[in-house]
Protein backbone atom coordinates (compact mmCIF):
# COMPACT_ATOMS: atom_id res chain seq x y z
CA UNK A 1 0.00 0.00 0.00
CA UNK A 2 1.43 3.44 -0.89
CA UNK A 3 1.78 6.62 1.47
CA UNK A 4 -0.77 8.07 0.71
CA UNK A 5 -3.54 5.35 0.81
CA UNK A 6 -2.44 4.50 4.23
CA UNK A 7 -2.25 7.84 5.93
CA UNK A 8 -6.04 8.33 4.60
CA UNK A 9 -7.08 4.21 5.89
CA UNK A 10 -5.56 5.52 8.86
CA UNK A 11 -6.90 8.64 9.03
CA UNK A 12 -10.36 7.03 8.55
CA UNK A 13 -9.84 4.29 10.98
CA UNK A 14 -8.60 7.14 14.01
CA UNK A 15 -11.64 9.37 13.31
CA UNK A 16 -14.26 6.59 13.24
CA UNK A 17 -13.07 5.81 16.53
CA UNK A 18 -12.56 9.59 17.81
CA UNK A 19 -16.73 10.14 16.35
CA UNK A 20 -17.53 6.77 18.17
CA UNK A 21 -16.20 7.94 21.56
CA UNK A 22 -17.35 11.26 21.32
CA UNK A 23 -20.80 10.73 19.93
CA UNK A 24 -21.01 7.22 20.56
CA UNK A 25 -21.37 7.24 24.09
CA UNK A 26 -23.51 9.96 24.58
CA UNK A 27 -26.03 8.57 22.61
CA UNK A 28 -25.64 5.04 23.54
CA UNK A 29 -25.92 5.27 27.33
CA UNK A 30 -29.58 5.58 28.95
CA UNK A 31 -29.24 6.23 32.36
CA UNK A 32 -27.84 9.50 31.53
CA UNK A 33 -28.57 12.19 28.94
CA UNK A 34 -26.14 14.45 27.91
CA UNK A 35 -24.48 13.77 31.47
CA UNK A 36 -27.65 14.41 33.14
CA UNK A 37 -29.32 11.53 35.43
CA UNK A 38 -32.09 10.09 34.51
CA UNK A 39 -33.75 7.83 36.92
CA UNK A 40 -34.98 4.62 35.61
CA UNK A 41 -38.66 4.83 35.39
CA UNK A 42 -38.20 8.21 33.59
CA UNK A 43 -36.08 6.77 30.87
CA UNK A 44 -39.04 6.17 28.35
CA UNK A 45 -39.86 9.68 27.78
CA UNK A 46 -40.19 10.61 24.08
CA UNK A 47 -38.50 13.84 24.95
CA UNK A 48 -35.72 12.47 25.81
CA UNK A 49 -35.44 10.90 22.95
CA UNK A 50 -35.60 13.55 20.71
CA UNK A 51 -33.16 15.34 22.98
CA UNK A 52 -30.44 12.56 22.05
CA UNK A 53 -31.74 12.61 18.02
CA UNK A 54 -31.26 16.55 17.88
CA UNK A 55 -27.70 15.83 19.55
CA UNK A 56 -26.99 13.32 17.18
CA UNK A 57 -27.52 15.67 14.45
CA UNK A 58 -25.66 18.41 15.41
CA UNK A 59 -22.59 16.25 16.32
CA UNK A 60 -22.70 14.49 13.16
CA UNK A 61 -22.56 17.98 11.48
CA UNK A 62 -19.98 18.92 13.24
CA UNK A 63 -18.16 15.79 12.22
CA UNK A 64 -18.90 16.77 8.75
CA UNK A 65 -17.10 20.26 9.40
CA UNK A 66 -14.08 18.59 10.23
CA UNK A 67 -13.90 16.52 7.47
CA UNK A 68 -14.35 19.54 5.07
CA UNK A 69 -11.44 21.32 7.07
CA UNK A 70 -9.15 18.59 6.51
CA UNK A 71 -9.67 18.07 3.22
CA UNK A 72 -9.44 21.26 2.55
CA UNK A 73 -5.93 21.65 5.29
CA UNK A 74 -4.46 18.30 2.82
CA UNK A 75 -4.74 20.23 -0.15
CA UNK A 76 -4.00 23.17 0.48
CA UNK A 77 -1.13 22.48 2.96
CA UNK A 78 0.74 19.73 -0.05
CA UNK A 79 -0.31 16.69 1.81
CA UNK A 80 1.10 17.49 5.72
CA UNK A 81 0.15 14.95 7.71
CA UNK A 82 -0.11 16.81 10.54
CA UNK A 83 -2.10 19.98 9.71
CA UNK A 84 -4.90 17.01 8.09
CA UNK A 85 -5.16 15.81 10.99
CA UNK A 86 -5.47 18.77 13.42
CA UNK A 87 -7.84 20.21 11.06
CA UNK A 88 -9.75 16.69 11.05
CA UNK A 89 -9.86 16.26 14.96
CA UNK A 90 -9.89 19.43 16.51
CA UNK A 91 -12.94 21.13 15.11
CA UNK A 92 -14.83 17.75 15.46
CA UNK A 93 -14.39 17.83 18.78
CA UNK A 94 -15.29 21.93 19.19
CA UNK A 95 -18.36 21.39 17.45
CA UNK A 96 -19.18 17.90 19.56
CA UNK A 97 -18.66 19.69 22.54
CA UNK A 98 -21.13 23.33 21.39
CA UNK A 99 -23.27 20.42 20.35
CA UNK A 100 -23.03 19.13 24.00
CA UNK A 101 -23.85 22.13 25.58
CA UNK A 102 -26.90 22.88 23.96
CA UNK A 103 -28.29 19.34 24.16
CA UNK A 104 -26.85 19.01 27.75
CA UNK A 105 -29.21 23.23 28.67
CA UNK A 106 -32.35 21.32 27.27
CA UNK A 107 -31.84 18.26 29.51
CA UNK A 108 -31.30 20.23 32.42
CA UNK A 109 -34.63 22.00 31.54
CA UNK A 110 -36.19 18.71 31.26
CA UNK A 111 -34.57 17.32 34.17
CA UNK A 112 -35.85 20.61 35.90
CA UNK A 113 -39.57 20.37 34.87
CA UNK A 114 -39.36 16.97 35.81
CA UNK A 115 -37.70 16.80 38.99
CA UNK A 116 -34.76 14.15 38.30
CA UNK A 117 -32.58 13.47 41.26
CA UNK A 118 -30.34 10.69 42.92
CA UNK A 119 -30.31 11.76 46.39
CA UNK A 120 -28.03 9.82 48.84
CA UNK A 121 -30.19 7.25 50.74
CA UNK A 122 -30.10 7.45 54.34
CA UNK A 123 -30.40 2.88 54.09
CA UNK A 124 -26.93 1.25 53.67
CA UNK A 125 -27.36 -2.59 52.86
CA UNK A 126 -24.27 -4.77 52.53
CA UNK A 127 -23.87 -8.86 52.03
CA UNK A 128 -21.80 -10.15 54.84
CA UNK A 129 -23.04 -14.08 53.87
CA UNK A 130 -20.85 -17.17 53.33
CA UNK A 131 -19.64 -17.01 50.37
CA UNK A 132 -17.53 -13.84 50.11
CA UNK A 133 -14.67 -14.20 48.15
CA UNK A 134 -12.55 -11.98 47.08
CA UNK A 135 -11.92 -12.47 44.00
CA UNK A 136 -14.36 -12.34 40.87
CA UNK A 137 -15.77 -15.29 39.09
CA UNK A 138 -15.29 -16.51 35.58
CA UNK A 139 -11.74 -15.84 35.33
CA UNK A 140 -9.76 -17.33 37.83
CA UNK A 141 -6.22 -16.52 38.78
CA UNK A 142 -4.17 -18.64 36.90
CA UNK A 143 -5.60 -18.09 33.64
CA UNK A 144 -3.38 -14.98 33.13
CA UNK A 145 -0.91 -18.13 32.84
CA UNK A 146 -1.79 -18.14 29.22
CA UNK A 147 -1.00 -14.15 28.43
CA UNK A 148 2.91 -15.60 30.19
CA UNK A 149 2.63 -18.48 27.58
CA UNK A 150 2.40 -16.09 24.66
CA UNK A 151 4.71 -14.14 25.88
CA UNK A 152 7.86 -16.70 27.07
CA UNK A 153 7.12 -19.10 23.39
CA UNK A 154 7.57 -15.34 21.50
CA UNK A 155 11.14 -15.28 23.67
CA UNK A 156 11.95 -18.59 22.66
CA UNK A 157 10.83 -18.44 18.93
CA UNK A 158 12.88 -15.52 18.81
CA UNK A 159 15.98 -16.57 20.29
CA UNK A 160 16.02 -19.25 18.13
CA UNK A 161 15.70 -17.42 15.12
CA UNK A 162 18.22 -14.90 16.60
CA UNK A 163 20.66 -15.45 13.55
CA UNK A 164 17.28 -14.21 10.84
CA UNK A 165 17.31 -11.22 12.45
CA UNK A 166 18.29 -7.95 10.39
CA UNK A 167 21.53 -5.89 12.09
CA UNK A 168 20.66 -3.24 12.11
CA UNK A 169 17.25 -3.86 12.72
CA UNK A 170 14.13 -1.80 12.41
CA UNK A 171 12.18 -0.25 15.46
CA UNK A 172 9.84 2.30 13.52
CA UNK A 173 8.26 2.20 10.88
CA UNK A 174 5.85 5.49 8.91
CA UNK A 175 2.17 5.02 7.31
CA UNK A 176 2.93 2.71 4.59
CA UNK A 177 4.86 0.08 6.95
CA UNK A 178 8.36 1.39 5.68
CA UNK A 179 10.99 1.57 8.21
CA UNK A 180 12.18 4.79 9.33
CA UNK A 181 14.46 4.15 12.25
CA UNK A 182 17.32 1.46 12.54
CA UNK A 183 19.02 0.28 15.60
CA UNK A 184 21.88 -2.17 16.54
CA UNK A 185 20.20 -5.44 17.47
CA UNK A 186 20.92 -6.18 21.26
CA UNK A 187 18.85 -8.59 23.87
CA UNK A 188 17.48 -4.90 25.23
CA UNK A 189 16.37 -4.07 21.24
CA UNK A 190 15.06 -7.25 19.85
CA UNK A 191 13.45 -7.71 23.35
CA UNK A 192 11.72 -4.46 23.70
CA UNK A 193 8.04 -5.41 22.59
CA UNK A 194 8.42 -8.82 25.22
CA UNK A 195 9.19 -6.19 27.96
CA UNK A 196 6.36 -4.38 27.16
CA UNK A 197 4.20 -7.08 27.20
CA UNK A 198 5.66 -7.98 30.44
CA UNK A 199 4.21 -4.77 31.62
CA UNK A 200 0.98 -4.56 30.09
CA UNK A 201 0.54 -8.30 31.79
CA UNK A 202 1.20 -7.55 35.28
CA UNK A 203 -1.03 -4.33 34.71
CA UNK A 204 -3.89 -6.22 33.47
CA UNK A 205 -3.34 -8.81 36.04
CA UNK A 206 -2.96 -6.14 39.33
CA UNK A 207 -6.28 -4.50 37.79
CA UNK A 208 -8.13 -8.09 37.47
CA UNK A 209 -7.01 -8.48 41.13
CA UNK A 210 -8.54 -5.62 42.43
CA UNK A 211 -11.77 -5.99 40.86
CA UNK A 212 -13.08 -8.53 43.92
CA UNK A 213 -12.21 -6.08 46.32
CA UNK A 214 -14.10 -3.27 45.26
CA UNK A 215 -16.24 -2.51 47.97
CA UNK A 216 -19.74 -3.37 47.27
CA UNK A 217 -22.38 -0.90 48.28
CA UNK A 218 -25.64 -2.48 47.60
CA UNK A 219 -28.90 -0.74 46.79
CA UNK A 220 -30.93 -0.34 50.00
CA UNK A 221 -34.36 -1.29 47.69
CA UNK A 222 -32.83 -4.26 46.57
CA UNK A 223 -30.07 -6.34 48.17
CA UNK A 224 -30.43 -9.40 46.64
CA UNK A 225 -31.01 -7.73 42.87
CA UNK A 226 -28.24 -5.57 43.51
CA UNK A 227 -25.45 -8.19 44.61
CA UNK A 228 -26.36 -10.22 41.14
CA UNK A 229 -26.00 -7.35 39.02
CA UNK A 230 -22.84 -6.40 41.03
CA UNK A 231 -21.58 -9.91 40.22
CA UNK A 232 -22.27 -10.24 36.35
CA UNK A 233 -20.60 -6.75 36.10
CA UNK A 234 -17.53 -7.71 38.02
CA UNK A 235 -17.74 -11.01 35.93
CA UNK A 236 -17.88 -9.34 32.52
CA UNK A 237 -15.65 -6.98 33.04
CA UNK A 238 -13.11 -9.40 33.81
CA UNK A 239 -13.65 -11.46 31.15
CA UNK A 240 -12.88 -8.32 28.82
CA UNK A 241 -9.69 -7.64 30.64
CA UNK A 242 -8.55 -11.22 29.82
CA UNK A 243 -9.68 -10.87 25.65
CA UNK A 244 -7.74 -7.69 25.99
CA UNK A 245 -4.77 -9.10 27.55
CA UNK A 246 -4.18 -11.95 25.06
CA UNK A 247 -5.29 -9.73 22.44
CA UNK A 248 -2.60 -7.07 23.16
CA UNK A 249 0.32 -10.22 23.78
CA UNK A 250 -0.56 -11.99 20.36
CA UNK A 251 -0.57 -8.28 18.82
CA UNK A 252 2.72 -7.60 20.66
CA UNK A 253 4.36 -10.70 19.44
CA UNK A 254 2.92 -10.70 15.63
CA UNK A 255 4.54 -7.29 15.76
CA UNK A 256 7.69 -8.55 17.02
CA UNK A 257 8.08 -11.37 14.63
CA UNK A 258 7.22 -9.03 11.44
CA UNK A 259 10.04 -6.96 12.63
CA UNK A 260 12.41 -9.10 13.78
CA UNK A 261 12.96 -12.60 11.44
CA UNK A 262 10.21 -12.94 9.95
CA UNK A 263 11.00 -8.96 8.51
CA UNK A 264 10.60 -8.55 5.00
CA UNK A 265 10.75 -5.08 4.25
CA UNK A 266 8.11 -3.42 5.35
CA UNK A 267 5.47 -3.98 8.22
CA UNK A 268 2.01 -4.89 6.95
CA UNK A 269 -0.08 -2.14 8.22
CA UNK A 270 -3.22 -4.33 8.02
CA UNK A 271 -2.52 -6.45 10.39
CA UNK A 272 -2.68 -3.52 12.42
CA UNK A 273 -5.88 -2.90 11.84
CA UNK A 274 -7.11 -5.96 12.35
CA UNK A 275 -5.44 -5.93 15.76
CA UNK A 276 -7.19 -2.63 16.81
CA UNK A 277 -10.59 -4.33 15.58
CA UNK A 278 -9.35 -7.15 17.83
CA UNK A 279 -9.26 -4.92 20.78
CA UNK A 280 -11.74 -2.26 19.88
CA UNK A 281 -14.63 -5.45 19.82
CA UNK A 282 -14.17 -6.56 23.94
CA UNK A 283 -14.92 -2.94 24.86
CA UNK A 284 -17.71 -2.63 22.76
CA UNK A 285 -19.22 -6.06 23.88
CA UNK A 286 -18.88 -4.85 27.26
CA UNK A 287 -20.73 -1.70 26.91
CA UNK A 288 -23.67 -3.47 24.89
CA UNK A 289 -23.74 -6.35 27.70
CA UNK A 290 -23.83 -3.75 30.30
CA UNK A 291 -26.51 -2.04 28.55
CA UNK A 292 -28.52 -5.19 27.75
CA UNK A 293 -28.41 -6.59 31.17
CA UNK A 294 -29.26 -3.44 33.39
CA UNK A 295 -26.04 -3.41 35.08
CA UNK A 296 -25.10 0.36 34.61
CA UNK A 297 -27.29 1.37 37.00
CA UNK A 298 -25.47 -1.24 39.78
CA UNK A 299 -22.01 1.04 39.18
CA UNK A 300 -23.66 3.91 40.04
CA UNK A 301 -22.03 6.36 42.63
CA UNK A 302 -25.01 6.50 45.49
CA UNK A 303 -23.25 8.76 47.68
CA UNK A 304 -22.49 11.47 45.35
CA UNK A 305 -24.08 10.37 41.71
CA UNK A 306 -26.13 13.49 41.78
CA UNK A 307 -25.90 16.31 38.99
CA UNK A 308 -24.92 19.13 41.25
CA UNK A 309 -21.55 17.35 42.13
CA UNK A 310 -20.39 16.33 38.19
CA UNK A 311 -19.20 19.88 36.39
CA UNK A 312 -20.52 19.28 32.35
CA UNK A 313 -21.88 15.75 33.73
CA UNK A 314 -18.16 14.91 33.56
CA UNK A 315 -15.96 16.05 36.38
CA UNK A 316 -16.58 15.98 40.03
CA UNK A 317 -16.46 18.67 42.06
CA UNK A 318 -17.85 19.01 45.71
CA UNK A 319 -15.90 21.06 47.76
CA UNK A 320 -17.83 19.52 50.76
CA UNK A 321 -16.28 16.13 50.57
CA UNK A 322 -12.71 16.05 52.00
CA UNK A 323 -11.79 13.16 49.87
CA UNK A 324 -9.52 13.49 46.65
CA UNK A 325 -10.90 11.16 44.90
CA UNK A 326 -14.54 9.32 44.69
CA UNK A 327 -16.12 6.46 43.01
CA UNK A 328 -16.65 6.96 39.35
CA UNK A 329 -20.20 8.43 38.35
CA UNK A 330 -20.92 5.00 36.42
CA UNK A 331 -18.57 1.92 35.76
CA UNK A 332 -15.64 0.95 37.60
CA UNK A 333 -12.94 2.88 39.47
CA UNK A 334 -12.91 6.33 40.72
CA UNK A 335 -11.79 9.49 39.69
CA UNK A 336 -10.60 13.51 40.99
CA UNK A 337 -12.47 15.55 43.19
CA UNK A 338 -11.65 18.84 41.15
CA UNK A 339 -12.72 20.82 44.41
CA UNK A 340 -9.45 19.56 45.90
CA UNK A 341 -6.34 21.72 44.30
CA UNK A 342 -3.92 18.59 44.08
CA UNK A 343 -6.35 16.98 42.20
CA UNK A 344 -5.24 19.80 39.29
CA UNK A 345 -1.99 19.84 39.79
CA UNK A 346 -2.11 16.16 39.11
CA UNK A 347 -4.10 16.29 36.47
CA UNK A 348 -1.65 19.58 34.96
CA UNK A 349 1.31 16.41 35.13
CA UNK A 350 -0.26 13.71 33.42
CA UNK A 351 -0.84 16.15 30.70
CA UNK A 352 1.28 18.51 30.96
CA UNK A 353 4.30 16.56 31.17
CA UNK A 354 4.64 14.16 27.99
CA UNK A 355 3.90 17.33 26.09
CA UNK A 356 6.65 19.15 27.60
CA UNK A 357 8.68 15.85 26.68
CA UNK A 358 7.76 16.00 23.16
CA UNK A 359 8.37 19.77 23.13
CA UNK A 360 12.05 19.05 24.55
CA UNK A 361 12.52 16.23 22.08
CA UNK A 362 11.79 18.42 19.29
CA UNK A 363 13.53 21.69 20.80
CA UNK A 364 16.86 19.43 21.24
CA UNK A 365 16.84 16.58 18.80
CA UNK A 366 17.22 19.05 16.39
CA UNK B 1 -27.23 -12.58 54.74
CA UNK B 2 -27.75 -9.17 54.30
CA UNK B 3 -26.84 -6.04 56.43
CA UNK B 4 -29.45 -3.31 56.24
CA UNK B 5 -28.85 -0.48 57.69
CA UNK B 6 -30.87 3.01 58.47
CA UNK B 7 -28.57 6.03 58.98
CA UNK B 8 -31.47 8.13 60.46
CA UNK B 9 -32.63 6.12 63.39
CA UNK B 10 -33.06 6.54 66.60
CA UNK B 11 -31.09 3.34 67.15
CA UNK B 12 -26.82 4.06 67.09
CA UNK B 13 -25.84 2.39 63.82
CA UNK B 14 -23.35 0.39 65.52
CA UNK B 15 -26.58 -0.95 67.72
CA UNK B 16 -28.63 -1.78 64.47
CA UNK B 17 -25.36 -3.61 63.25
CA UNK B 18 -24.99 -5.25 66.55
CA UNK B 19 -28.57 -6.68 66.31
CA UNK B 20 -28.58 -7.90 63.37
CA UNK B 21 -25.40 -9.92 63.98
CA UNK B 22 -26.86 -11.35 67.18
CA UNK B 23 -29.91 -12.26 65.20
CA UNK B 24 -28.11 -13.61 62.27
CA UNK B 25 -26.85 -16.18 64.82
CA UNK B 26 -30.16 -16.46 66.65
CA UNK B 27 -31.38 -17.72 63.26
CA UNK B 28 -28.72 -19.73 61.82
CA UNK B 29 -28.35 -17.44 58.46
CA UNK B 30 -24.71 -16.95 60.78
CA UNK B 31 -23.33 -20.22 61.63
CA UNK B 32 -21.06 -21.36 63.52
CA UNK B 33 -17.20 -20.49 63.02
CA UNK B 34 -18.08 -18.53 59.42
CA UNK B 35 -15.78 -15.71 58.80
CA UNK B 36 -17.36 -12.27 58.84
CA UNK B 37 -15.86 -9.42 56.78
CA UNK B 38 -13.03 -7.44 58.29
CA UNK B 39 -14.19 -4.00 59.49
CA UNK B 40 -12.71 -1.53 56.92
CA UNK B 41 -14.31 -3.82 54.09
CA UNK B 42 -17.29 -3.65 56.16
CA UNK B 43 -17.46 0.12 56.38
CA UNK B 44 -16.58 0.12 52.93
CA UNK B 45 -19.76 -1.35 51.88
CA UNK B 46 -21.93 0.20 54.20
CA UNK B 47 -20.08 3.48 53.58
CA UNK B 48 -19.61 4.42 57.33
CA UNK B 49 -17.06 4.92 59.59
CA UNK B 50 -14.86 2.04 60.37
CA UNK B 51 -15.27 3.01 64.26
CA UNK B 52 -18.81 2.65 64.09
CA UNK B 53 -17.88 -1.14 62.35
CA UNK B 54 -15.40 -2.16 64.75
CA UNK B 55 -17.49 -0.84 67.99
CA UNK B 56 -19.93 -3.44 67.10
CA UNK B 57 -17.66 -6.01 66.44
CA UNK B 58 -15.96 -4.92 69.63
CA UNK B 59 -19.03 -5.20 71.60
CA UNK B 60 -20.00 -8.79 70.09
CA UNK B 61 -16.83 -10.42 71.01
CA UNK B 62 -16.81 -8.96 74.57
CA UNK B 63 -20.55 -10.71 74.72
CA UNK B 64 -18.79 -13.99 73.50
CA UNK B 65 -20.54 -13.99 70.16
CA UNK B 66 -17.49 -12.97 67.64
CA UNK B 67 -14.04 -14.27 68.26
CA UNK B 68 -11.07 -11.77 66.19
CA UNK B 69 -7.88 -13.43 64.85
CA UNK B 70 -5.04 -11.78 63.83
CA UNK B 71 -4.76 -14.04 61.07
CA UNK B 72 -8.21 -15.50 60.43
CA UNK B 73 -10.05 -12.17 60.67
CA UNK B 74 -13.47 -11.80 62.50
CA UNK B 75 -15.69 -15.09 62.80
CA UNK B 76 -18.72 -16.02 64.40
CA UNK B 77 -18.10 -18.09 67.45
CA UNK B 78 -16.77 -21.41 66.53
CA UNK B 79 -17.72 -23.29 70.29
CA UNK B 80 -20.37 -23.10 72.07
CA UNK B 81 -22.17 -19.70 72.42
CA UNK B 82 -22.90 -17.35 75.50
CA UNK B 83 -25.89 -18.67 77.98
CA UNK B 84 -28.31 -16.83 79.16
CA UNK B 85 -27.00 -16.58 82.44
CA UNK B 86 -27.91 -14.24 85.32
CA UNK B 87 -26.09 -11.20 84.05
CA UNK B 88 -27.91 -11.58 80.87
CA UNK B 89 -31.10 -12.29 82.55
CA UNK B 90 -30.65 -8.87 84.80
CA UNK B 91 -30.21 -6.68 81.72
CA UNK B 92 -33.40 -8.51 80.03
CA UNK B 93 -35.49 -7.93 83.03
CA UNK B 94 -34.07 -4.12 82.80
CA UNK B 95 -34.70 -3.44 78.97
CA UNK B 96 -38.06 -5.37 78.92
CA UNK B 97 -39.37 -3.57 82.12
CA UNK B 98 -40.21 -0.76 80.76
CA UNK B 99 -41.93 -1.89 77.23
CA UNK B 100 -43.67 -4.22 79.61
CA UNK B 101 -45.22 -0.89 81.33
CA UNK B 102 -46.46 0.90 78.67
CA UNK B 103 -47.92 -2.41 77.66
CA UNK B 104 -49.89 -2.33 80.54
CA UNK B 105 -50.76 1.13 80.38
CA UNK B 106 -51.84 1.58 77.21
CA UNK B 107 -54.26 -1.72 78.26
CA UNK B 108 -52.81 -4.66 76.61
CA UNK B 109 -53.60 -7.83 78.17
CA UNK B 110 -51.31 -10.47 79.53
CA UNK B 111 -51.94 -13.26 76.59
CA UNK B 112 -51.64 -10.28 74.31
CA UNK B 113 -48.05 -9.28 75.50
CA UNK B 114 -47.00 -12.88 75.76
CA UNK B 115 -48.32 -13.89 72.21
CA UNK B 116 -46.44 -11.30 70.77
CA UNK B 117 -42.74 -11.73 72.21
CA UNK B 118 -43.67 -15.73 71.26
CA UNK B 119 -44.43 -14.58 67.80
CA UNK B 120 -41.39 -12.53 67.14
CA UNK B 121 -39.04 -15.07 69.10
CA UNK B 122 -40.72 -17.62 67.03
CA UNK B 123 -39.86 -15.98 63.52
CA UNK B 124 -36.53 -15.15 64.25
CA UNK B 125 -35.60 -19.08 64.49
CA UNK B 126 -37.71 -19.11 61.28
CA UNK B 127 -37.62 -22.69 59.67
CA UNK B 128 -35.14 -22.27 57.31
CA UNK B 129 -32.40 -21.93 59.80
CA UNK B 130 -30.55 -25.35 60.68
CA UNK B 131 -32.32 -25.94 64.09
CA UNK B 132 -31.35 -22.13 65.86
CA UNK B 133 -28.51 -21.74 67.90
CA UNK B 134 -30.64 -21.09 71.07
CA UNK B 135 -30.28 -23.79 73.82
Amino acid sequence: MNHTAAFIWITVLIDLLWLLALIGLPVFMTHMLLGVYVPPEERGLPQIGRIRRKFLLLALGGGAVGILLAAAAYRFSGGSEGWTLALLLIPQALCIAAAWNVSRSQALALKKERGWTLEDSPKRAAYIGPDRKRSVSGIPAWAYLLPLAIIAASVWIVARNWALIPDPMPVHFDAAGLPDRYQAKTIGSVYTLSFVQLGLTALFFLIHLSLGRMPKRLDPKDPEGSLRKNKQMLASTAYMLYFLSLAVNVMFSFMQALSTYAFEGTLPVGYLFVFLLLLIVPLIVLVVYTKRKGLADETVNRRFGDDRYWRGGLFYYNPNDPSFMTEKRYGLGWTFNFARPASWLITAAVTLLPIAAVAAAIAFGG
Amino acid sequence: MFIELDLQSEVPIYKQLADQLIEGIASGKLSSGQPLPSVRTLAADLGINLHTVNKAYQALKQEGFLEIHRKQGVIVQPGSLPSADEAFRERLRRDLRPLAAESAARGMSEDELQELLLSLYRQIQNPSSQGGTSP
